[in-house]
């Protein structure tokens, strides 16, 4: 026993050496892909695939690990877009510092939201964040300070660090990438640290998780702050990116499903599983709908509902799991082996 | 004034009394909320629309077309998706509903376009003026209908073997099964009778509105704060909800901020979901 302990000890460590070079590897052609790519509008697409992928990962925290089904995060991507563009229009206070500013701010408002709805169950809590999303939006079209339904458009001073406006995509894709890569890595640490476990404990049996002193209240509030604060710094980004925010591009409902829809297609509650649904499903969908143009409005999301569908009907657990399957059935029996126990590790 | 506002509230309520209905009768039999509602009834717009343009009938006569078209819509959706996902997760079942609403929203939109189409009514239509009241007739006519599709609910549950099946079934499903219901084919039926009732709201709403591909998704919101209103599951709790929300709507609307009556409703949800999530009437 204690030899194939070893051995599979020395495998394990093989393995996990391997799945950090594949990352490194991953990383590093990334930082190389404007090198390649040149196009302003696939630059655009990459800019936005990421931040789909932070959008993502940080719905990934409430919704994967913490099991609540958040259907609202568009109130904390516009908290972090209006509070940092409020803050330069009327204070001329840099984006940078916006930046932080609405993250935290968002936090505080996902903790007194959360402190009234993170104790409602299942459809309660996904219902209740909808209507709150739909409250922010009308009285935001409605608020003249904020610019009712016209919006705000961020002032241009192209090519200054300090107004976080650049004149070509490189820097904003930079910017993006180590989000991405930060909060990937982010939620490796957590996935794997007292949260992670509790939260695994949480999801397979509440009230024996509870009994043993894990307070599954602190837990989910925990993750809806971090997810409010990393989603407002995506807010943030995409004011300074787009330079033109309202209550119908950044407030909209579908916008908070599409995030967790993302998520799901993935594969929520692993860390690659939010990196894999951004990657197939927007790139797909932007560049059907860009080969299509006029004729195929909505297609795009004709995709989006039939991907939801047919994820929960063939593998409920998602790409990730789906890519799992199809490793498994073509390898080896030895390799099925392997594969499972990867399966275990990346659980 | 007051009264005026009263009685539109009350026939504004009726039609979302009974959108709510179609989304309480599937609650209280599974379980599982339909986020696709509105969409449902949005195909029955867009039908009631199409035979209004091609053969210039009015919605009101293609009304039991659209309700029996949704009928089978229904079953074959609860056969074809939603009886695979009873066992899942909630999160599946979410996002299965969530997908359904994506998917029909945006073939409609990829079929007809985003254009806001309206129906030409040929008869009831026109205004009343009695006592200085302004009464909408097509607003009426949405109402007595409304209000007669849940008289015939009600008799229909407590009067037929598939009504008594579908109620013995909402109250324990195991016991149904062991007295010998066909559980399956009265989960079937319930979302054929659901969205059946949705399309009677979408057949009269579409001489009012405007029918546009997304116009469900408002009333599915609706419903849900009606359903939260009456209590999860009550079929009276609906009907009881759906019109508060038209009066909350309307008499907010006049007196105070017209802006503020949406937010002002869902304020209210949130609030009942949190102190009474078996709602305010609490029945179930």
């Amino acid at each position: 026993m204690e030899v194939t302990e070893s051995i599979e000890g020395t495998r394990k460590r093989e393995e996990r050496r391997t799945s950090w070079l594949v990352w490194g590897g991953l990383v590093v052609l990334l930082i190389l892909l404007p090198l390649f790519i040149k196009g302003p509008y696939y630059r655009h697409i990459v800019i936005f695939t990421l931040m789909y992928v932070v959008l993502a990962q940080a719905w990934n925290l409430i919704g994967g690990y913490a099991g609540q089904i958040a259907l609202g995060n568009a109130v904390f991507f516009a908290i972090g877009a209006y509070t940092s563009s409020v803050l330069l229009v009327r204070a001329d206070v840099t984006p940078w510092l916006g930046m932080l500013v609405g993250g935290v701010f968002s936090a505080a408002v996902s903790l007194a939201l959360g402190y009234a709805v993170l104790r409602l169950q299942g459809h309660y809590f996904a219902m209740a964040t909808i209507a709150f999303n739909e409250i922010v939006r009308i009285c935001f079209a409605n608020w003249r300070f904020v610019g009712g339904a016209q919006g705000i458009s961020v002032p241009l001073h192209m090519g200054s660090l300090y107004y976080m406006e650049f004149p070509s995509k490189a820097p904003y894709y930079y910017i993006m990438l180590f989000m991405a890569v930060f909060i990937t890595l982010f939620v490796y640490v957590l996935d794997r640290s007292r949260f992670g476990f509790y939260s695994k404990a949480i999801k397979q049996d509440e009230l024996a998780a509870k009994n043993r002193g894990i307070s599954s209240f602190r837990l989910k509030q925990v993750a809806f702050a971090l997810n409010a604060f990393f989603t407002a710094l995506v807010g943030t980004f995409y004011a300074q990116y787009v330079l033109y925010i309202s209550p119908d591009s950044v407030l909209l409902t579908s916008n908070s499903i599409l995030i967790a829809v993302i998520a799901i297609v993935g594969g929520f509650g692993t860390v690659s599983g939010p990196i894999l649904g951004a990657v197939f499903v927007f790139p797909l969908t932007e560049f059907l709908r860009a080969y299509l143009g006029g004729q195929a409005m909505g297609l795009n999301y004709i995709l989006f509902g039939a991907a939801a569908i047919f994820v929960v009907l063939v593998e409920p657990n998602g790409f990730v799991a789906l890519v799992k399957r199809i490793r498994r059935g073509a390898g080896t029996r030895n390799e099925k082996e392997r594969s499972v126990e990867l399966g275990g590790a990346e659980g | 004034m007051l009264l005026q506002s009263i009685i539109s509230g009350l026939l504004v309520g009726s039609i979302y009394a009974l959108i709510a209905v179609g989304l309480t009768l599937i609650w209280g039999i599974m379980e599982l909320v339909n986020f696709a509602h509105g969409s449902y009834m949005m195909l029955a717009m867009y039908f009631c629309w199409a035979m209004n343009m091609m053969l210039g009938v009015d919605p009101l006569l293609t009304m039991p077309i659209a309700a029996g078209l949704l009928f089978f819509v229904g079953v074959l959706t609860y056969r074809a998706i939603v009886s695979r996902i009873m066992n899942a997760s909630m999160l599946l079942q979410i996002f299965t509903t969530f997908g359904l609403q994506f998917l029909i929203n945006y073939i409609m939109f990829f079929i007809a376009r985003p254009t806001f189409r309206t129906v030409k009514i040929s008869f009831l239509e026109g205004t009343i003026r009695t006592g200085g009241l302004f009464l909408d007739k097509p607003m009426m006519v949405a109402g007595v209908i409304c209000v007669l599709s849940f008289f015939f609910l009600n008799l229909f549950l407590r009067h037929t073997k598939v009504g008594k099946g579908i109620r013995a079934t909402t109250d324990n499903p195991r016991a149904a099964l062991a007295l010998g219901v066909d559980i399956e084919r009265m989960y079937a039926y319930t979302w054929g009778i659901s969205l059946a009732l949705v399309a009677v709201a979408g057949a009269v709403l579409c001489r009012i509105l405007y029918t546009y591909p997304t116009v469900g998704d408002k009333f599915t919101l609706f419903a849900f704060v009606a359903v939260a209103l009456g209590g999860f599951g009550s079929i009276y709790g609906a009907l009881f909800g759906g019109l508060m929300i038209g009066l909350v709507e309307t008499v907010v609307g006049v007196y105070a901020i017209p802006w503020m009556k949406l937010p002002a409703v869902f304020a209210a949800f949130i609030l009942i979901l949190v102190i009474r999530p078996q709602g305010l009437l609490g029945w179930k």
